[in-house]
């Protein structure tokens, strides 16, 4: 209402006072301006507006162009509503620095008091994002739940030093679990997390992990130690995965996993999948790749962990293993394959050997638009020096055979309009002829053959066997039709549906050991199908079929509907008689009323002697705008004979990261199509 | 009811005669393999400026996950995910489609006695799948070109 100069370059105004300065504006009841030193002084209730960010309160005294000065009593929300709060007083420390004296500070919107960080401190520097409270304590819903006497948290999604918010769970192996990691951002292409991990019945874990990544090479280490009260034992895990390019053609991949005990994934996994490891690697492997050549030094050594209910082998070693393979292009029209490996399979208490098998391979495929068909004749030769585990010479074996194989099939299409759609669906006839001549292999030794599973990779492929141990002998027919439904405009798949089966001229005879195989002159059917059947819904089927003997060897049912947001249900049933296994699979995410999520996963075995859940996940969470919550039970076998059980609870603020044992990793492996509905980073 | 022999049309072949794949893993081999096996594709060395089409394996991601365990807590099926992206340019050099996916799976009964012949059964599988992707990836990089040409007509 009133202004005047005192002198010249300053002003004195009173009575609604409204100064704009450049982009920055102030509202007040009296002012006071120097404009050679930029200040101003304003009172008795001052509002300032910056860059989008607004202080209102009691007394300012400001330098303008240094962005230094005071407010008292002020109150604060910044640009863009990610963070506002009140204070006793403020300090301006610099262009976009605050400092908060006896101040608290949220993410949640106005009105919405559901959560602060008091502190006697609170500095907020939005040039790197990032805030920092000494002295603070966390007040959720008007209760004080946590203290902690220094903290600091990002203003934005950027990676920063830092103590992550603590971690709780409860175990029944363990007890209370609490973390309280520290992350250290040491260079953009450098991390290190140091989690310190108490557990309650066990005592003090320290673990870290540093992550590293190079133009020519990436890796993790980790490892943690325990000195476990209960066990009374030193425990640990080491963990070392590193891939680097050693020059334009040469790459290098290591892959190194110990544990103190067999039981350590057993009391410290957080997953069904992570206890029931029995083989970790200890691998290193060498790849050059030339000219239409590769080949690759792969050394394998296995730290074999036994439990309660089953003991496991000790599996070969590969100490090491060389490979070689190319393809050269010699006639047109003619493809020329040639493989061949070198191995020195170790063990303690099999027989030891040197493999060598080589194989070369012609195949001339005629391809045309309407099919095509790929005559192939190969000569694979394997020779074997062997000894015992302490060294005895045990002598030397060959096995040279033959191997034919014609593979053809035709490609038919139609156009189908499915509800203004289009379509093109193909039927696609196979045949596949494969003649390999019998030879007796049961006096040779099993280093890394297994039988494959029936299927159709396994239909048109010519050994039965993984590795190269066994050959199977055949004179053999195989059929197969597929139908496939493609979208026109994008050629993207929709459906499949196969249905194949084997005749045998001859009654397959090389079987894994020395027993001998039943007289057959036809294989089990194979049926499968599956795709986008509905907008949502994607659904599977495979069967595999013994029609003599009436019997179904293998048989899955899948089921997925997605129809939204944070809405997924999943089923699948499956009984395979290899692995003598029959279970009902059944997880999904269903939102049950506002805000509110259950989730859930439930394995449950069939057969007769389980009729029991082996996995188990039951949650529910919250999602309050600028708060989250999640609580989850989950339950599952371990390989020592036992459950683990644990409840998770997980508070999370705004962009705080979590309080509590944040069970989302859990949750993604154990519900596919999970959604997090609090997503923070 | 209608089906007959696929002819050279669209879905046959490939969209572009000249083409260079770029590269490395499984998928992008067999890509260079099969498509000079085709009729009148050319595979170059090198791209040529406004003459290849260019395929771009983006990348290639295979997972071994635990499907199921048995109730003495072991890993009795595990499932394979092969996970490949690309991306397809025209001759001229232009964006005929970005960053694409192709995620195949296959699951196979486990036998933690074995972890070397497991290793190689999950190495067959990804070598089917990759086998699988290609004629997937083909599928739709035609399926696009063809629509893509007659909107230029």
């Amino acid at each position: 209402d009133h202004v005047e100069g005192t002198q010249p370059n300053t002003l004195k105004a009173t009575g609604d006072v409204h100064i704009v300065k450049g982009d920055e504006e102030y509202y007040a009841d009296w002012a006071d301006y120097d404009d050679p030193s930029q200040h101003i002084k304003a009172g008795d209730k001052v509002r300032m507006e910056k860059n989008g960010a607004v202080m209102t309160g009691r007394d300012l005294d400001y330098f303008i162009d240094r962005a230094e000065g005071t407010m008292q009593d002020p109150e604060y929300q910044f640009a863009g509503g990610v963070g506002r709060g009140d204070a006793v007083d403020m300090l301006f420390n610099g262009q976009n620095k605050y400092r908060f004296n006896s101040g608290r500070f949220t993410t949640c919107p106005v009105q919405t008091d559901d959560w602060y960080i008091h502190a006697q401190h609170l500095d907020i520097d939005y040039n790197i994002n990032k805030g920092e409270a000494t002295n603070a304590w966390l007040e959720f819903k008007g209760t004080p739940i946590l203290y902690m006497p220094w903290m600091n948290f990002p203003l934005d999604d950027g990676r920063q030093t830092g103590f992550l918010s603590p971690a709780l769970a409860i175990n029944n192996r363990n007890g209370i679990d609490v973390t309280l990691p520290f992350y250290w951002n040491i260079a953009p292409n450098y991390d290190a997390t140091i989690y310190p991990r108490y557990f309650g019945k066990r005592g003090l874990m320290v673990g870290a992990e540093f992550r590293y990544l190079q133009p020519n090479y990436a890796g993790t280490i980790r490892a943690d130690y325990l000195d476990d009260k209960e066990a009374d034992a030193g425990r640990y895990d080491l963990y070392f995965k590193h891939a680097q390019k050693l020059a334009d053609r040469l790459s290098l991949s290591l892959d190194i996993e110990k544990v103190s005990d067999d039981n350590y994934f057993n009391d410290f996994g957080d997953r069904a999948a992570v206890a029931s490891q029995t083989n970790l690697p200890r691998q290193g492997i060498l790849t050059y790749a030339g000219d239409g050549w590769s080949s690759s030094l792969n050394w394998l050594h296995y730290q074999t962990l036994q439990n309660a209910t089953h003991t496991n082998d000790i599996p070969y070693a590969l100490s090491p293993q060389l490979t070689f393979s190319t393809a050269p292009k010699l006639i047109d029209g003619v493809q020329t394959n040639f493989s061949a490996e070198f191995t020195n399979f170790t063990s303690e208490t099999k027989t030891n050997g040197y493999r060598t098998w080589v194989y070369p391979s012609v195949s001339m495929p005629f391809i045309a638009s309407y099919g095509f068909v790929t005559p192939k004749i190969g000569v694979h030769a394997t020779n074997y020096q062997l000894s015992s585990p302490n060294g005895d010479d045990m002598g030397s074996q060959n096995r040279v055979l033959p191997i034919m194989s014609v593979d053809s099939g035709l490609v038919f299409e139609r156009d189908l309009n499915i509800k203004d759609e289009g379509f093109v669906q193909t039927l696609e006839p196979r045949v596949y002829y494969l003649y390999i001549p019998y030879k007796n292999q049961s006096n040779l030794p099993n280093f890394d053959s297994a039988q494959t599973d029936f299927s159709y990779s396994q239909l048109f492929s010519e050994n039965r066997y993984t590795g190269n141990d066994r050959i199977n002998d055949a004179n053999e027919i195989t059929l197969a039709l597929t139908s496939r439904l493609f979208e026109t405009d994008t050629g993207i798949e929709r459906l499949r549906a196969t249905v194949g089966q084997r005749f045998y001229f001859s009654s397959p005879q090389v079987s894994l050991d020395s027993t001998s195989l039943p007289e057959t002159n036809k294989s089990d059917l194979l049926v499968s199908l599956g795709g986008q059947v509905w907008r949502n819904l994607n659904a599977s089927y495979d069967l595999q079929y013994d029609l003599q003997q009436k019997s179904t060897g293998y048989q899955s049912v899948g089921l997925n509907w997605a129809p939204g947001e944070q809405k997924v249900l999943n089923v699948r049933y499956v009984l395979n008689r290899t692995v003598a296994i029959e279970q009902l699979d059944v997880s999904g995410q269903w939102p049950v009323s506002q805000n509110w999520y259950a989730l859930g996963h439930v394995n449950y075995s069939l057969l007769t002697a389980d009729k029991k859940p082996l996995d188990t996940l039951l949650g529910l969470e919250y999602n309050g705008g600028c708060w989250g919550l999640r609580l989850a039970a989950q339950r599952y076998v371990t390989s020592d004979g036992g459950n683990s059980n644990t409840y998770y609870f997980l508070l999370q603020l705004g962009a705080l990261g979590g309080l509590g044992t944040n069970p989302v990793s859990t949750l993604r492996q154990a519900i596919p199509g999970y959604t997090d509905i609090f997503p923070t980073k | 009811c209608g089906f007959h022999l696929r002819g050279k049309g669209d879905t046959a072949g490939f969209a572009y005669p000249q083409v260079y794949v770029e590269g490395g893993g499984g998928t992008a081999e067999q890509l260079r393999s099969y498509l000079p096996l085709l009729d009148g594709i050319k595979v170059s060395k090198t791209p040529v400026e406004n003459a290849t089409a260019k395929v771009v394996i983006i990348g290639e991601k295979v997972d071994n996950i635990v499907l199921t365990i048995n109730s003495s807590g072991q890993a009795t099926e595990y499932k394979v995910v092969l996970t490949v992206s690309f991306s397809a340019f025209r001759p001229d050099a232009t964006a005929l489609m970005t960053d694409q996916k192709v995620t195949l799976s296959r699951s196979y009964s486990y036998d933690p006695n074995n972890p070397i012949a497991m290793n190689g059964e999950s190495d067959r599988l990804v070598r089917d799948m990759q086998q699988d992707a290609v004629q997937l990836i083909l599928r739709r990089i035609n399926a696009v070109a063809a629509r893509d040409k007659a909107n230029a007509q």
